[in-house]
Parts: structure tokens; sequence; C-alpha cells
């Protein structure tokens, strides 16, 4: 594992829905990250000492690309960054992959964050993959132009209806439906495979929660784990995640993650959303 | 000519005075890319058990002003596989190591240290009797002067490593605990611990931190730690070395002044791995500045002090 610390210019800054798209060049981290990988980005301002864990959405040559949400203090001072301002940023962190063929990525809301650079790497490369992806409304389905240029086969599902399909992205996900979301599904299913060869989730914990009742615990689907971190190296154990085995331990998101096997995580103790 | 930065402390020869806190190094080589470790003069492993402990039920850190609260719980993998595997990986490390040993009783703090007493790659030993997250019979074991004499007693006569107790920030005579350490054999006392603290996230109206209590951490403590170390320095003239919020080379030079060997840097290191290479380049400054030939010259040189 190699770590750098890169101050990155900030190319661009676009507003996409209610998130901010951020080109940065920053050449070491772009040759270094891997899909579901993610840098620590140090907020403006200098208040908090804390960096902030965001996934590589993109890489483009020199350019990384990172989509921010603006939720608290901290990733609203780094959406507000402009061009030719500087980013410090540290990473690579976690464990990247390439997706295998046939995967099926869902995504919640600012979740695709965390799945854009594996899906559009496969999408790339000629490796079929699906993106299933929802939001409660349309202002929070993200990087629409970009998945449609890139030829990404997507579904859309809203939760207000304001885009694509409405309800909940785990009413569609093949394999798992229950008798009331069949008659839904069957319009797409010329669309979707039968059975994604690998479910690769990222969004919500009450997504995961459904996607788990769904699946049940057979299903082989993989997670992305989001969680307060402050090293991303595994040293300070901060990131924690429930594991099942062996029972009461804790694999850290940075190290381990942030995509875990489903399997690994003990879903009774992660949390009361669960 | 560059100021000389060697310094004995706690027994540990170091080639620089900045330290870097258990907790925030893991076993030591997690961070070897980030952080110029030229600049280090020791490393303090993440604190060791007997047994491996899982840890607290995550969110694990919150932020605060000025500062960062956890409550990891100590997760570690314990003394077999800390001896095994995580030990053997340090071999490339430039600096001295200091291993961290945590325990439930006063047993299983001695036979950690006894275990530890072979080791080769061990300069030094810290026992962590002040960890916010983990109590003992729910009590601090820097709470009770009698028990942390006999548990630092015990911990003496297994080995002949440098030992150094790391305190509570937060008892009611920080000097008496010192006293009872250095009496019972401590060579070096490190000043201090995390300060017990809570968040409480009102939107959720819910306790940030799955331990609902943790240790602040962070420049927020750092003038309530300077105030110890130098009551400790001033009351023992024993070994201190500083920890609490030294993000810099004046927060440093502060500790330094006010009567610490060395400083240790844990929080600052999560915003700026730079700062070990920082501090040390900004302590040599000052000293050319000062004309202080060596950093021992420097310790404990307040004008003005109290008698």
């Amino acid at each position: 594992m190699t770590y750098l610390r890169e101050i990155a210019t900030v190319m661009a800054n676009d507003a996409d829905g209610d998130a901010r798209l951020l080109r940065l060049r920053a050449p070491g981290v772009a040759a270094a990250a891997r899909p579901f990988q993610f840098v620590l980005a140090k907020v403006p301002g200098g208040d908090f000492i804390l960096r902030r864990p965001l996934s590589v959405f993109d890489v483009a040559g020199d350019d990384i690309e990172l989509l921010i949400r603006p939720v608290g203090e901290g990733t609203t001072r780094l959406c507000r960054l402009s061009a030719g301002e500087g980013c410090d940023l540290t990473g690579t962190f976690g464990r990247g992959f390439d997706a295998p063929e046939g995967a099926l990525f869902v995504a919640g809301g600012i979740g695709l964050a965390g799945l854009f650079f594996a899906l559009a790497e496969a999408v790339r490369s000629g490796r079929k993959a699906d993106l299933l992806y929802g939001a409660r409304t349309a202002a929070q389905l993200y990087a629409g132009p970009k998945s449609a240029e890139l030829g990404i086969d997507a579904t859309y599902v809203t939760e207000d209806g304001s885009r694509g399909h409405k309800g909940l992205v785990t009413e569609y996900v093949p394999g798992i439906l229950s008798a009331e979301t069949k008659l839904l599904y069957a319009a797409l299913e010329e669309k979707l495979p039968p059975y994604p060869q690998a479910l690769i989730a990222c969004g919500p914990r009450a997504m995961y929660a459904a996607l788990r009742r769904a699946l049940g615990d057979e299903a082989q689907w993989y997670v992305l784990m989001e969680e307060r971190m402050a090293c991303g190296v595994g040293a300070c154990r901060s990131c924690a995640v429930p594991a099942r085995e062996p029972a009461g331990s804790y694999v850290a998101a940075c190290e381990e993650g942030p995509l875990l096997d489903a399997a690994v995580v003990d879903w009774e103790r992660l949390g009361g959303e669960i | 000519m560059t100021a000389d930065m060697n310094i004995k402390a706690g027994g540990v020869e170091l080639g620089t005075p900045v330290i870097v806190a258990s907790g925030c190094a893991g076993y030591g080589d997690e961070w070897l890319e980030l952080v110029d470790l030229d600049a280090v003069g020791a490393v303090v492993l993440k604190g060791v058990s007997l047994e491996p402990w899982p840890g607290n039920a995550p969110p694990r850190i919150a932020e605060a002003p000025a500062g960062v609260i956890n409550a990891i719980g100590l997760e570690n993998v314990g003394l077999d596989v800390f001896v095994c595997e995580k030990l053997p990986r340090l071999e490339r490390l430039p600096c001295k190591v200091v291993a961290n040993v945590v325990g439930k009783n006063r047993y299983e703090y001695r036979d950690v240290c006894a275990a530890l007493a072979a080791e080769k790659r061990v300069d030094a030993v810290e026992l962590n009797v002040s960890c916010p997250n983990v109590r003992a019979r729910g009590m601090s074991f820097c709470a009770d002067v009698k028990g942390l004499r006999r548990l630092v007693g015990d911990c003496r006569e297994v080995t002949t490593k440098p030992l150094w107790v790391k305190l509570a920030p937060v008892v009611t005579n920080v000097v008496a605990v010192a006293k009872a350490a250095l009496d019972a054999g401590a060579d070096a006392l490190t000043v201090a611990n995390t300060v017990p603290a809570m968040a409480v996230d009102v939107d959720a109206r819910r306790a940030v931190l799955g331990n609902v209590y943790g240790g602040l951490s962070g420049p927020a403590v750092r003038p309530i730690t300077l105030r110890l170390v130098h009551l400790v320095y001033k009351a023992t003239g024993a070994d201190v070395i500083a920890s609490g919020g030294v993000d810099g080379w004046r927060a440093a030079a502060a500790y330094i002044l006010a009567g610490a060997r060395a400083v240790q840097v844990g929080t600052a290191l999560f915003d700026n791995p730079a700062a070990p290479a920082e501090i040390v380049a900004g302590l040599a400054a000052y000293m050319e500045r000062e004309m202080f030939d060596g950093l021992s010259f420097l310790v404990g040189r307040l004008r003005g002090d109290r008698k």
C-alpha cells in the first residue's frame, strides 16, 4: 500500500443537482486511485482536525473527480472550493477492485459517489455492468449526463416519482422481488440481468437493511461502508464496522473496505437503523 | 548549523523530541509513507493487552471544538499477535519503539510487561493507566494511588526496560499520582491522556459516540495538559513526556519550557501527517534564534516561573 499527500488544484466545480462535482488536478492520486478507493480531504479554513473521507468519483488523466453533497459544515466548505484553489488530499485509501463482468450496481442518492468509478471503468473496458439508482427526488440523482455519455445502462427510481420509476431501488433488485413489485419489475426485465453476478451497493443504511431483507443471508453481495474516520490507514480503529467473525469483533472500513462482502458485516450489531 | 535535536527522555535516547502518541500510530508501520520518520524520535505503539480486545461499539470518533473525542476502547490484537506479527514488521523503523501496555488488572499489566522484557525491538514500555474508555471496576487506575503504586511496582519487577507511566489528566492530585508512579520505579511520566468528554447529536437526540463517553484530544486540551506537565515537573523534577494537543513547534516548545523533555503528537497527524517534520524544523530554528545549543537546556526554562 502506498499513501501520499498531494495539494491538488481545483480545476472546476460544477453543480450536479444539490451536490457539487469537483475536478481536481492531482497526478499522484489520479495515478494511484483504483475503483472503490477514497481520499481524505482537508476542510478549508482550518477549524476541523478530521479530514473528510471522499470516494474517488472518477479519474481522467492527471485529474480526479469528487462528488460531494454539502451535508455538514465540512462538506459545505469543500463544496465552495473554486477553480484555482488548493485542496490538501491524502490517499488513496481502502482496497481497490475492478468490478466483475455482469455486476449490478445499486446506488442510493450520493452513494453513487462510491460506485461510479468502478462502474465507469467496467463500461469503459467493455464489461457488462448495470446501474439501479434510486433517490428521494430527481435532484439527488447525480451524474445523469455523464452516465448517458458513457453508455451506462441505468434504471432510475425516485421515491416521489420525479424521475424514472416511483418507489425504492430495493423493490427493483432482480431475483428478490416481492409479489407486489413483480409487475413493476416486468417492465425492466429486458434491461437487467436475471441475477446479477455481483451486486454492489452504496447508499444509506436503510437501503442496506432493505437489501439485506430482500436478498436474505445466503446472497453474495457487497456493500460500501461509509464511517466516521480519522487516519484512513487502519491505525486508529475509528471506522469500526461490526464483523460477524469472530463474534463481537470489528473490521476497519478504511483498511478492509470500504467495500466489504456483506457476509463479513454483523448487521444485527451495526446500529439502530438496521 | 542545525540545532542538536537529540535528547534522552525516560531512559531512551531520542533523535528528536517528537514522539508519535499511542493509538494514532497503529502498530508503527501503517503511516510509513505519510509521516517523515526521520523527524520522529520514537513511536508509541497501539496499546497491547494480554488477550485481544474488540474495542467499543461505533461510532468511535466525534469532532469537538479544536479537538476530537474518541472512544476506540483499545481495540488491539493481543500480546501473541503483537509479538509474533507486529513487532517483526518494525525492523526497518528508523526510530525508537515504545510498547504501550493496557490491562484489566495489575496482573495483566505485569504479564504483558514480562513478555515484552526480552523483545529487542521494544526500547521502552509505556503503561496506559489512564484510558478514559476502559475502566477497572468502573475506576481509572489513576484514581487509586495505592493501587497504581502496586501496578507500577509489579511491572518494574519484571522488566529492565525503561518504564513510562501515562497519567490521567483529571485526578484530584496529579502530583500524588506522579510521585506514586515514580516511587514504584517509573523512569518517566507521560502527561497526560485524553480528557473524559462527551458529544451529543441534538438532531438525533443521542450521544454521538457508541460508548456515550470518550476522551478529548487535540488543541482543546493543551492549556490543561500544559499546567499538569508544569505541576509534575516542578514537584518531582522527573522526566516528563508531554501529550496533549501538540500540533506545531510552538506547542512543543511551550511544553518543553514547562518541563517536558519530549512531546507526543497524536491527533495532529490526522490533520497534518507532516506535523513531526514541521515541529522539528520549527524547534531547530527557535533554538538557533534563542541560542540554545541543546534541547535539554530548554527544559523547564521558563522566565519568572512560580517558586
